[in-house]
């Protein structure tokens, strides 16, 4: 399992780990059910504060990824995929609206949006 | 469990000097960093810890026993490292094992070997044979090698070059890995902190600046640079700022507002960046 | 506080190991100046000079390493630390009397081949007693004073002393008007009881001095 932080982000670190969890428990390579290294073995081998770890574990757990036991340590949760997906997708809709919103306001229309959509894809490919 | 470290209102005068009221608390299972510029009061705090000198006022606890009244327990319960040379030049690392290991309870022998072997320092070795580091590492291996709750150290790396530095953090490290350890160290060398540390504790001229988590300097800390026509609008939000021929730039707490502005560049603060403002940077009125 | 004590009597003084045979000797070589009663005598110089050395190097060396600091932050109760430095001038006087003893003894068995070299071994309880006194007062004495001001301001007095004391010891003591001195006092007090007094009273100068000691020490900052 990889985990690779960023010091020079402004994306703060315990964020980072959040994000990197979600998309091995989303993609397979953590499946339910199996156990997450320590809070602490973490921070010792990523060199950051225990509080850092702590904090991206609690988030997970808040969020349903993960599920967390005194004295036997944090495991990933029985995820129901269609479930996540949905979540995703939902996120994915929230995004899609502020862009709109935002097209909105400068009188941009649809199908520029789209195409600018279409763009930015295309630079994400090179 | 009762916090490591539990100092309120501490205060003491040393001719010139004083330490106006110091404030602070450890709780087990992490790192802190005593940070300040030279003269401020870090190793003055340190000293009054362990009862090197007396407090004039205010209470200083120790894994909840007061640091005067229950000394000797406590003190078990301590392994410091100050200054590095504090044993006779022709001892050599086994008698400076052995002499120690008569005063602690918990001496585990086996544990000093460990370390002995892990920092390379020969038993027949004397200690002006050690050059600066290896000192250094002695002092940490005897600190470490009877299962001490709290380490107090005194600017353990200064002096010592960047892979000493990193073996010595390594180890500081570790010891967290036991919830129920801590480790509080001074330091002005703030890249060591902003390795290790799990909370930092400003200080300087005698007194507390802040003393927060280090998540949150780097998250709600920042540096903050831009155009000096913006500089009225947002000092508001600034700690300390300073002007330069060609912009401005500045300490906030408040980096996510400034950050949304968009007009400025907002830098994660480092330990440094923090010191620096604070020693050197404007007031904001 | 063993340890203690061992630091100051073979880890600091690792050269003296040497040199107290080596004055002891000197000593001996000179006791036939002091009379009748040389070998108690040479024992008193000797304990007296093994005690002030034993201090001066153990107060010279914690100052110079800063040693105190550790002391203080270790689990030691400041009386351990107080005491075994005691003792350690107490085992050091010892040890410089057992060298005179052997060097006396060595010369009684060379006298077979040089008479010159013939030594009384007497040792008089009044002599005993001296000794005794003589060893609690100077630690009584010294002590409180290294532990107040350092081995850095007291240096030079302590320096002086320690030259002086030998140097002149014999001179004095050998002297008639002395020795008829010490004969009249001792014999002032002498007597189960007036022995048994000031027995009693070296042991409290020596303990009280201890007791100033801990009180020096604990008062001290260590800056």
């Amino acid at each position: 399992m990889d985990i690779i932080i960023s010091n020079q982000s402004d994306v703060p670190i315990y964020q980072q780990i959040v994000v990197q969890i979600k998309n091995l428990i989303m993609n397979g390579e953590l499946a339910e059910g199996d156990p997450l290294p320590s809070i602490r073995t973490l921070a010792v081998e990523l060199q950051i504060s225990s509080i850092t770890t702590k904090r991206a574990y609690e988030e997970l757990e808040r969020e349903g990824y993960i599920v967390s036991q005194v004295g036997r340590g944090s495991f990933v949760n029985a995820q129901n995929k269609e479930l996540m997906r949905e979540k995703r997708i939902k996120i994915v809709e929230e995004k899609l609206v502020e862009a709109m919103a935002a097209a909105k306001m400068i009188e941009m229309p649809r199908d520029e949006l789209i195409q600018l959509m279409d763009i930015l894809y295309e630079e994400e490919l090179k | 469990m009762s916090d490591l470290i539990e100092i309120k209102d501490l205060s003491k005068k040393l001719g010139n000097f004083e330490l106006k009221n110091i404030s602070f608390s450890l709780a087990p299972g992490y790192v802190m960093g005593f940070v300040g510029p030279n003269g401020a009061g870090k190793s003055t705090t340190i000293k009054l810890m362990l009862n090197l000198l007396r407090k004039q006022s205010g209470s200083i606890k120790l894994f909840g026993l007061d640091n005067v009244k229950d000394e000797m327990e406590m003190k078990q319960q301590i392994g410091f490292v100050l200054d590095d040379t504090y044993f006779h030049e022709c001892m050599t690392v086994k008698q400076v094992g052995w002499f120690v290991s008569g005063f602690y309870r918990n001496w585990d022998e086996a544990l000093f070997q460990q370390y002995r072997k892990k920092f390379d320092l020969p038993e027949k070795k004397k200690i002006k044979e050690l050059s600066t580091g290896m000192k250094a590492k002695l002092s940490l291996a005897v600190a470490l090698s009877h299962h001490a709750k709290l380490l107090i150290l005194d600017e353990p790396t200064s002096g010592l070059d960047p892979i000493v530095r990193d073996d010595i953090l390594s180890e500081l490290f570790q010891v967290v890995k036991d919830p129920d350890r801590g480790v509080f160290f001074s330091s002005h060398i703030t890249s060591d902190l902003d390795k290790v540390a799990d909370y930092i504790t400003f200080i300087s001229n005698g007194e507390i600046i802040l003393s927060t988590t280090k998540d949150e300097i780097n998250e709600k800390y920042a540096v903050v640079k831009g155009a000096k026509k913006h500089l009225p609008e947002i000092k508001s939000h600034l700690i300390r700022y300073r002007e330069t021929q060609f912009g401005f730039e500045g300490l906030t707490n408040e980096a996510a507002i400034l950050r949304k502005h968009g007009q400025f560049v907002v830098e994660k603060a480092k330990v440094e960046d923090i010191m620096l403002y604070f020693e050197k940077g404007e007031v904001v009125c | 506080m063993l340890r203690l004590i061992y630091r100051d009597l073979f880890i600091y003084q690792k050269r003296n190991l040497v040199v107290l045979p080596g004055f002891a000797l000197l000593f001996v070589f000179f006791s036939q100046e002091f009379g009748y009663a040389g070998m108690g005598l040479t024992i008193i110089m000797i304990s007296v000079y093994a005690l002030v050395m034993t201090a001066y190097t153990s107060f010279a060396y914690d100052e110079t390493n800063k040693f105190n600091r550790f002391l203080r932050s270790a689990p030691i109760p400041s009386s351990t630390i107080i005491l075994s430095r005691y003792a350690s001038c107490v085992f050091s006087s010892i040890m410089g009397v057992v060298y005179v003893v052997i060097f006396f003894a060595l010369a009684n068995v060379a006298a077979v081949y040089n008479p010159a070299l013939q030594r009384d071994m007497t040792i008089s309880l009044e002599v005993l007693l001296v000794w005794i006194t003589m060893i609690a007062f100077v630690c009584a004495f010294l002590m409180p004073i290294l532990f107040k001001f350092g081995y850095m301001k007291t240096k030079y007095p302590l320096m002086l002393l320690v030259i002086a004391v030998p140097a002149s010891g014999p001179i004095i003591l050998s002297s008639p008007n002395m020795n008829q001195g010490l004969t009249a006092a001792l014999s002032a007090i002498s007597g189960k009881n007036g022995y048994i007094l000031i027995f009693i009273l070296s042991l409290l100068a020596f303990l009280g001095s201890a007791a100033l000691s801990i009180t020096i020490f604990k008062r001290k900052e260590e800056l």
